[in-house]
C-alpha cells in the first residue's frame, strides 16, 4: 500500500512548482517523488526574431 | 547576467574565461571599470538574494511563531509550528531580525543603484559594459562603501550566528532530523559555472564540477567546468521530442523549446538539464547548483577565500571535525551555511571593486560599443545567479535572434527525472525520507526544497492528499524581487 502527499503549491518560492510524494503506508518513507514545474517560461520563444540588444533586458531575470 | 554576457559573445566581444568577455583594454574587451561595475550591481543582487531567501522564505520552517509578535498575524499565521522549531524568546529574537532583514535588503539595493538604477531589472547592463560611470572617489563610490559597512556588520554579527543557532537547534548536525537516509542529501554531484570576473582573468567564484557520491570526503573529486557537456533532456517535461526523439539531450546552444502540454509521460514544464560525464558520453550526471554547489566546487580547488572560509566555519564556529563538517555539507542545513558564508565572501570582496573603479580616461571607461553583426553569430553567457548557475546561448542570423535558450539554476534542481530515467536532485533529496501528511511531514518537505531557494511566493496553500485546501496564506506580492 502506498500513500500520496501532494503540495501544490510549494509556498514561500516562486509559485507554480509543486511536489507529488508518494510513501510507504507502512514506513511513511517516500518512494517516489515527482517535481512538477506548473508555469511554462516561453522566454525562448519571446526572443525569437528580436534585437538581440533587447534581449539582454527582457531575459535579464531568468 | 548571463543575458547580457551571451550578447557580448554575439558581437565579438572576445572570452578568456568560459562564456564571458575578457576584461582589459582591447577593442574586444569589456572595459576594467565595466566588468567591476557589473560585479557591483551582480554583488548586490546576490547579497540582498540570500539575506531575503533566509530570512523571508526559509526562517519560518525554523521558528516556532507561538507567542511571538507575528503570532496570529497574517501572512505568518497560520502556519505549521513542530517540536523542534526554535521557540520562546530566541524565536522573538528572530522574528525582530526577519524585520530588520528588510531594511538591509532595501539597502544592499539602494547601494547597487548607484550603478544600475534600480535593482533589479536594471536597464544599465548594455553589450560591451554598463551605461553608467561611477569613477573612484565620487559620492557614490563612497556611499556605496558606507552601505556595504553596514550590510557587512549584518552579515557578521546576525546573519551568520542565526544559521549555526539553526543549525546546532536541529540534532546538533546540519542535518535535518535523524533519518538514516541522511535526509535532504540530494545528488552529491555540484555545477557551479563561476562568475564575478577579474581584469587578471580569474574568477572570485570558480565553476567547476565536483562528484561527492564517494562516502569518505579524501574521494571527492573536482574537476574544471566544460560547458559542452551540458545537455536538456525533455522525455519527462511538456516539450515535444521531435521525430525519433531529435529534440532531446540536445546542447543549449542547438536547443530546442516546442510545448507540447499534456504529453503521455511527462509531468512538467521544467526540461532536465544534464551534464555529461565524458565527452560525447550517453551517461550524464544529475548535478545541485547554487550557494552549496559553488562552496564545495571552491574548497575542493583550494580556491580563496572559499577554502578557508568553509575549513574555519566549519572547525572553529561549529567546532566539528573538517571531514565530518564536509560530510554533512550536503544538507538541509549545509545548504543555508554555504549561502551564508558566500554572502559574506561577496559582501567582504565588494570593497575591493569599488576600490578599484579608475578615474582616467583608461580606467574610467565602463562601456565599448561593437555593432550587431549581420553575419551569423552565436554567443553564450554564463553566471552564478544567487540560485545557482545560470547559462543563456545566443544565435543571431541577419541582425535578429534565430535562436535562444536559458538553463536557469531551478531548472537544474528542480528538474524531472531525465531521459535515462534519473530523478533530479531535489526529488533525489526527498526520496527515502519519512513522511506523513501532517505538520511535521509538511515541514520536512518544506524544508528540504526551500534549501534549494527555488523562487519567490505570491500566494500560499497546502494542500492535503485529497486536493482540500488545509490552510491558505496570502503574502504581499513582492514587486521588486524575480525569479532567478
Amino acid at each position: 500500500m502506498a500513500n500520496t502527499i501532494i503540495l501544490d503549491p510549494i509556498t514561500r518560492i516562486e509559485g507554480h512548482l509543486a511536489v507529488e510524494i508518494t510513501t510507504n503506508a507502512t514506513t511513511n518513507v517516500a518512494s517516489g517523488v515527482e517535481c512538477q514545474g506548473k508555469m511554462f517560461r516561453g522566454f525562448e520563444l519571446i526572443m525569437a526574431n528580436r534585437n538581440p540588444r533587447d534581449t539582454v533586458l527582457l531575459a535579464q531575470r531568468i | 547576467m548571463a543575458s547580457v554576457r551571451c550578447v557580448d559573445g554575439a558581437l565579438g566581444f572576445t572570452g578568456t574565461i568560459e562564456g564571458m568577455a575578457a576584461v582589459g583594454t582591447g577593442d574586444r574587451q569589456i572595459p576594467v571599470q565595466g566588468n567591476n561595475l557589473r560585479n557591483i550591481i551582480e554583488g548586490a543582487d546576490l547579497v540582498m538574494s540570500h539575506i531575503l531567501h533566509f530570512y523571508h522564505l526559509a526562517a519560518l520552517d525554523y521558528i516556532n511563531t507561538t507567542n511571538t509578535p507575528v503570532d496570529g498575524q497574517a501572512p505568518w499565521s497560520p502556519k505549521d509550528n513542530t517540536a523542534d522549531m526554535i521557540a520562546g524568546t530566541l524565536a522573538t529574537a528572530l522574528v525582530l531580525q526577519y524585520v530588520t532583514a528588510l531594511d538591509i535588503r532595501r539597502e544592499a539595493h539602494r547601494m547597487g543603484a548607484y550603478v544600475s538604477g534600480k535593482q533589479p531589472c536594471t536597464p544599465a547592463l548594455i553589450p560591451g559594459g554598463v551605461t553608467k560611470t561611477v569613477p573612484a572617489g565620487s559620492t557614490a563610490a563612497a556611499d556605496m562603501t558606507t552601505i556595504l559597512t553596514g550590510i557587512r556588520s549584518f552579515i557578521d554579527n546576525t546573519y551568520i550566528p542565526t544559521v549555526v543557532v539553526a543549525a546546532k537547534a536541529l540534532s546538533g548536525s546540519l542535518l535535518v532530523g535523524s533519518d538514516a537516509q541522511g535526509v535532504g542529501r540530494g545528488c552529491k554531484k555540484y555545477l557551479a559555472y563561476g562568475t564575478f570576473p577579474t581584469s587578471s582573468g580569474t574568477q572570485v567564484l570558480t565553476g567547476g564540477f565536483a562528484n561527492c557520491t564517494a562516502a569518505a570526503v579524501s574521494a571527492w573529486t573536482v574537476a574544471p567546468l566544460n560547458p559542452a557537456f551540458i545537455e536538456e533532456h525533455v522525455t519527462y517535461s511538456y516539450y515535444d521530442p521531435g521525430t525519433l526523439n531529435i529534440y532531446d539531450k540536445l546542447h543549449p546552444s542547438v536547443g530546442m523549446t516546442k510545448p507540447l502540454f499534456g504529453k503521455a509521460g511527462a509531468y512538467s514544464w521544467l526540461k532536465a538539464p544534464r551534464y555529461q560525464t565524458a565527452a560525447g558520453s550517453a551517461n550524464t550526471h544529475v548535478c545541485e547548483v547554487g550557494p552549496l554547489a559553488r562552496m564545495i566546487v571552491n574548497t575542493l580547488a583550494g580556491v580563496e577565500p572559499w577554502a578557508s572560509t568553509v575549513t574555519n566555519f566549519i572547525t572553529s564556529t561549529l567546532g566539528l571535525p573538517l571531514t565530518t563538517g564536509l560530510a554533512n555539507l550536503p544538507s538541509v542545513l549545509g545548504r543555508h551555511a554555504a549561502r551564508a558564508l558566500e554572502c559574506k565572501g561577496i559582501a567582504d570582496t565588494m570593497p575591493s571593486w569599488i576600490a578599484a573603479l579608475g578615474t582616467t580616461t583608461a580606467t574610467g571607461q565602463s562601456y565599448k560599443h561593437r555593432n550587431i553583426p549581420t553575419v551569423s553569430s552565436t554567443g553564450y553567457g554564463l553566471t552564478e545567479a544567487p540560485r545557482g548557475a545560470l547559462g543563456h546561448w545566443i544565435r543571431v542570423d541577419g541582425s535578429k535572434v534565430s535562436n535562444y535558450q536559458a538553463v536557469v539554476p531551478t531548472t537544474w534542481n528542480a528538474s524531472p527525472k531525465d531521459s535515462y530515467g534519473q530523478n533530479g536532485t531535489i526529488e533525489q533529496a526527498i526520496m527515502g525520507t519519512a513522511l506523513t501528511d501532517d505538520a511535521t511531514g509538511r515541514t520536512k518537505i518544506g524544508r528540504i526544497i526551500r534549501s534549494f531557494d527555488p523562487c519567490i511566493a505570491c500566494a500560499v496553500h497546502i494542500v492535503s492528499g485529497d486536493k482540500k485546501t488545509i490552510s491558505k496564506f496570502e503574502v504581499i506580492p513582492n514587486g521588486f524581487s524575480s525569479c532567478k
